[in-house]
């Protein structure tokens, strides 16, 4: 019985080899920070270009639907985009239906210091709470209750993350339903997207923008081409896109090394498994 | 009265029919009575999610208690490490949700630990493309040509490769990805429709928990 050719060996390559590639060559950019450019896509000018047409009349809502398990993909895009709001004037409003969406405000406030809390010193620029945004917390009840939040918002915002009664808080007094609103960011890992366009978009015409995972970026396209959504961005590449457009390089950016690197490693390991598939097929013992 | 009545499916499926039937009208027409009792139904619904949060918790703790007192091989520990830590943490939040043991539970473990396990999935899936993603004929040729695309334009070094990869890709997903997300999104929504239709005639009763042919 002959030895198995290298293309048989390499086809079938213990997966813990590969695992091991992956990490050490991962390890790689964050010693050397390779630092390529960044082309920006349409769909993330897009909403680049409709938020700089708000000002501090507007209001926006911000709807976390991403985990924590998420945030490498999306927080960069919604720190981007929250930071773009914030130098527009733009009134904000988060919320989510995610549960641990309490995280998930934290790391964002943490990364846009001009949000305050309401204990906070508010200087210069500062955003203070309940006059220029306000975080309502977690929300229950899946589509019905996005459909509800736009039909009339106070009938399911009574008050906010830290029992402040809705009419207690001023920005909330500004806004009634979907109408008063005129964007809503939404940070997806599953269907809530969806829900906005169906409820919001379709039925008030409030403009929606995804920035969830690369995933979902094509699940939304479709609602983009139809001209339903004002833009969405394309997971870490979109949070590098937009950092690069408001002219404030982070995390998204620091991120792309590596998606650069586990994305050319994988490209490289399919065309190599594909080159032992052509050396071996129809040959005994060949992989395939 | 005979409570056996009031469980009857003919009731569920009454009221599930006028829900449903009202909240479609809802959708398409603006008339105010069926707009105010569509509102009403929305508002009850987002009570009935905050119910399903806690519905959820007990019917987990109750899968988990069976295993415990059944002593699961295997299992009834991990299903004790459950309640363990669900008291410890519930104890801390309602101690203090911005300081202590809650506050270091969700940054140093449950954090970590969200973010490892999405990590994980991309050495399983780096894996599984250098294994399975293979040119066997003309189909899965393109769609390999296709996905190494649009993977070169997902990242920035596509672009050093070539500077028409982005256009490249952008079309891919604008234009060549739209249509086959479309035909599922409308072949979703249109089950969906269906679905709601069965609903109404009363032809779907597995929502309530009752099998044709079978023990409900």
């Amino acid at each position: 019985m002959g030895e198995k050719s290298i293309w048989v060996k390499l086809g079938e390559l213990d997966r813990r080899v590969l695992y091991w590639t992956l990490f050490i060559l991962l390890a790689v950019p964050f010693l050397y920070p390779l630092g390529l450019p960044v082309s920006i896509s349409e769909t993330t000018l897009t909403l680049y270009n409709y938020i700089e047409t708000l000002g501090p009349d507007d209001v926006a809502v911000v709807g976390i639907q991403a985990g924590v398990s998420a945030w490498p993909e999306v927080l960069p895009g919604l720190v981007a985009v929250t930071k773009h709001l914030v130098s527009r004037g733009v009134k904000i409003i988060f919320w989510g239906f995610y549960t641990d969406v309490d995280m998930t405000m934290n790391a964002i406030k943490a990364r846009v210091p001009q949000l305050k809390w309401a204990n906070e010193q508010v200087g210069s620029g500062d955003y203070k709470y309940g006059v220029d945004w306000v975080y309502i917390g977690l929300l229950a009840g899946g589509e019905a209750a996005v459909a509800q939040l736009a039909d009339d918002l106070h009938s399911v915002i009574k008050a906010d993350k830290f029992g402040t009664p809705a009419d207690q808080i001023p920005l909330l007094q500004k806004v009634h339903n979907a109408a008063d609103i005129a964007l809503v960011v939404t940070s997806d890992t599953g269907d809530y997207g969806d829900y906005y366009i169906r409820q919001w978009a379709v039925r008030y015409k409030t403009k929606v923008a995804e920035v969830g995972i690369a995933m979902n970026y094509s699940t939304f396209i479709p609602y983009y081409n139809a001209g339903l959504a004002v833009g969405a961005l394309k997971g870490v590449r979109g949070g590098a896109e937009y950092e690069r457009l408001i002219g404030s390089l982070g995390e998204g950016t620091q991120r792309m090394d590596a998606l650069n690197v586990s994305h050319l490693l994988t490209i490289f390991a399919v065309l190599l498994a594909n080159i032992c598939y052509f050396m071996t097929r129809g040959k005994k013992g060949g992989g395939g | 009265m005979d409570m056996s009545v009031a469980r009857r499916p003919e009731i569920f499926i009454f009221i599930t029919g006028v829900v449903m039937g009202l909240t479609l009208f809802g959708y398409f027409f603006d008339i105010s009575e069926v707009q105010n009792a569509v509102q009403t139904f929305q508002t009850w619904a987002t009570g009935i999610g905050w119910f399903a949060l806690a519905l959820g918790f007990l019917t987990a703790a109750r899968v988990h208690l069976n295993h415990i007192r059944r002593r699961t091989p295997g299992r009834w520990y991990f299903s004790a490490w459950l309640f363990i830590l669900t008291f410890i943490v519930t104890v801390a939040g309602l101690i203090s949700q911005s300081t202590g043991f809650y506050k270091w539970s969700f940054t140093w473990v449950y954090t970590p630990l969200g973010a490892t396990l999405y990590a994980t999935t991309g050495f399983y899936i780096f894996s599984a493309a250098y294994r399975a993603f293979r040119a066997r004929n003309l189909e899965s040729s393109i769609l390999l040509i296709a996905g190494i695309l649009v993977m070169l334009g997902n990242c920035t070094v596509g672009e050093v490769i070539w500077n028409q990869i982005p256009a490249i890709n952008e079309w891919l997903q604008l234009n060549g990805e739209t249509p086959a997300m479309r035909a599922l999104l409308f072949t979703a929504a249109f089950g969906l429709i269906l679905f709601g239709i069965r609903v109404l005639m009363g032809a779907e009763k597995r929502f309530l928990g009752v099998v044709e042919g079978g023990g409900g």
